[in-house]
């Protein structure tokens, strides 16, 4: 069994969220990739675990075991020179094969981000299935953000369902380097994701905004960690999501203060909307604390919806599901929204678009009406 | 012809607490009722009752709409009908915009898509008519609404779903004289748009002056004690509950609080 998504300093064995274990088996085959990629990007090849200009043993959210077992596929290295343009676009779509049968390794992906000292860009990744039917994917994405330089990773996950999901990633911002990340979970079935953002720099940044919704058995596994090291380092973790029917979420969010870190500021904030009395919600917020002068802050708001809010949308002839729709679409556009990108804006939209159809109204006609 | 709405010895309960005593209300197609009475008789559970709100318990009786059994019916079902309440405090929906949202409810209760030029031509047009700031169509529902504007907003809401019904809880309650006006503006706007029945809940009768009731009640203790036409808003406007409290003077022989004491 493979380790995964493991907390930094483990808690009670018996709560059950030290990390998780899964029989997963990595396959050979990358998906299929089709990208954009912008002047001063230039796009190479490594296949060992420390690509170019990757720092040696960069931790990643799912940890070691699974970084191991995808050392067989090559990893894409893009170098981002630093230049005038600071709204450059990395597009990239990846596709996976639908698995044949439940041994099928499926595919698996790795990349790498260097960001040189003072560059910036922003590389947008969309997650799909090549079919209706699930996929097994492995995503590995590392990067390194040098000296004032700001890299943002957007991922959007929009799988087929019953699809198994390994999404790692993991870095290091030198000083004044800023991560953002920005992801969108929409469908799939086994979710499994996190972050190991290392913040070795004066005055690095690391700024994750995650949003999901699970409905009917999925499952989400997560795992974020802001380590800082530098002083006057800064993380801000924000997950929010709604859960539906029998769905089930871990979400292990770490902010790690490490001596030498004076002045740092980490916070994480956690808003799950819990629609029914099946789903299963765990949380474990972690501060771990060696240096005095920091500022750490956890926050969480986990409920149901409000009966009088329920009954005001259900007065205007909402009933559950759309209500359901309308207030993960809400959790979903807002981190949308963080996206300076009207591109990749318009296509989340028109995927929650698509999965709000009104159930009398045949899908066709939707997306007819939807074309003008 | 079956009445668009009857209630027929309504009564609920919450926690416990019986609040209406058996109410029968008949309102056809078109007409405007207005329901008055003091505070605590009763009025917005009446409306909450008809809406299906799960917080009261039905104890007894029963609620047609259009013929149809709605006593038990959940609260969207029952809008898709064609029955909408204005809230008394509408609620805040952070994350959710007022177009995006009178959009969805559209689409929801017709079951067909709307297209989005179209709609935003008829939700701007119908902003204009209620002096709204359009960009109020883009500003999450009631988040930092002034209570005016919460207000207008419902009424925006009823111009655009054109129910066959509305309940009016309290519309009028807590604003200034310009937004009443508007408010009332809104309410005529969709009399002469739809020709919709009205209940109008109301202690005031600003919101009335520019439409022609049809019938009034009186609301005590649960109970409708007295009904009347027009004249009974100004009547009571001039003297105040206090006949209707006192059982003796009371007009109305069926009465449960009566037959109680």
């Amino acid at each position: 069994m493979m380790k995964i998504n493991h907390l930094p300093a483990p808690t009670w064995r018996w709560l059950k969220v030290n990390g998780t274990e899964t029989g997963y088996v990595a396959g050979i085959v990358p998906g299929e990739v089709s990208e954009r990629i912008p002047e001063g990007v230039v796009r190479g090849e490594g296949t060992d675990k420390t690509p170019n200009g990757i720092p040696d043993e960069v931790r990643t959210g799912l940890g070691p075991e699974f970084d191991d077992a995808l050392t067989a596929v090559p990893s894409v290295v893009y170098t981002i020179k630093p230049n005038e343009d600071n709204n450059r676009k990395l597009y990239q779509d990846i596709t996976y094969t639908t698995i044949s049968s439940p041994d099928d390794k499926g595919c698996v992906n790795r990349f790498a981000f260097n960001c040189e000292d003072g560059a910036n860009a922003t590389v947008i990744q969309f997650m799909t299935g090549g079919g209706d039917g699930p996929v097994r994917a492995a995503l590995s994405n590392k990067y390194y953000v040098g000296r004032g330089a700001r890299l943002t990773l957007v991922q959007v996950q929009n799988l087929p369902e019953g699809s198994e999901t390994y999404n790692d990633c993991g870095g290091t911002c030198e000083d004044g380097g800023t991560f953002r990340r920005i992801q969108i979970v929409l469908g799939g079935g086994r979710t499994y994701m996190g972050d190991f953002c290392d913040l070795r720099g004066t005055k690095s940044a690391y700024d994750c905004s995650v949003a999901y919704y699970l409905q009917g058995t999925h499952l989400l596994d997560m795992n974020y960690v802001a380590n800082h090291q530098g002083r006057r380092s800064e993380s801000n973790i924000n997950i929010s999501g709604v859960m539906a029917d029998s769905s089930s979420k871990i979400f292990r969010g770490t902010i790690d203060f490490h001596k030498g870190c004076a002045r740092s500021k980490g916070g994480e904030l956690e808003d799950v909307l819990l629609m029914d009395d099946g789903v299963i919600n765990r949380t474990v917020p972690l501060i771990l604390c060696d240096e005095e002068d920091v500022e750490g802050s956890h926050g969480a708001s986990i409920g149901r919806p409000d009966d009088n809010l329920v009954l005001y949308l259900a007065s205007r002839a909402l009933d559950k599901d759309a209500i359901y729709h309308m207030m993960a679409r809400a959790r979903v556009d807002r981190v949308a929204a963080l996206i300076d990108d009207e591109e990749t804006a318009s296509r989340i939209d028109g995927i929650l678009e698509s999965a709000a159809v009104p159930k009398e109204m045949p899908a066709e006609s939707a997306l007819s009406l939807k074309r003008h | 012809m079956s009445h668009l709405l009857e209630t027929k010895d309504l009564k609920a309960s919450v926690e416990d607490k019986e609040i209406l005593n058996g109410v029968n209300l008949v309102v056809d197609p078109g007409e405007v009722h207005v329901i008055m009475g003091p505070n605590g008789a009763g009025k917005s559970t009446l409306g909450a009752c008809i809406i299906g709100d799960p917080r009261y318990v039905k104890t007894g009786g029963t609620i047609l709409f259009k013929g149809e059994d709605i006593t038990d019916a959940p609260t969207d079902e029952i809008a898709k009908k064609g029955l909408f309440l204005s809230f008394q405090n509408p609620v805040e929906v952070p994350g959710i915009t007022l177009g995006n949202f009178i959009r969805t409810a559209i689409e929801q209760k017709t079951g067909e898509r709307i297209r989005l030029w179209d709609f935003r031509k008829q939700l701007e047009a119908t902003m204009e008519l209620l002096s709204m700031d359009p960009s109020y169509a883009d500003r999450d529902l009631n988040v930092g609404f002034s209570g005016g504007e919460k207000k207008k907003a419902e009424i925006l809401q009823l111009l655009m779903l054109k129910p066959e019904l509305a309940i009016l809880d309290e519309t009028d309650s807590g604003l200034d004289v310009d937004a009443v006006h508007v408010v009332s503006k809104g309410v005529e706007e969709y009399k002469k748009q739809v020709d919709g029945a009205l209940i109008i809940i109301t202690h005031s009768t600003r919101i009335l002056e520019a439409l022609n009731v049809d019938r009034t009640h009186v609301l005590v203790d649960g109970c409708i004690v007295n009904d009347g036409d027009a004249t009974l808003v100004d009547e009571i406007n001039d003297q105040g509950f206090e006949r209707f409290i006192n059982c003796e003077d009371c007009k109305n022989e069926d009465c449960a609080v009566k037959k109680k004491t």
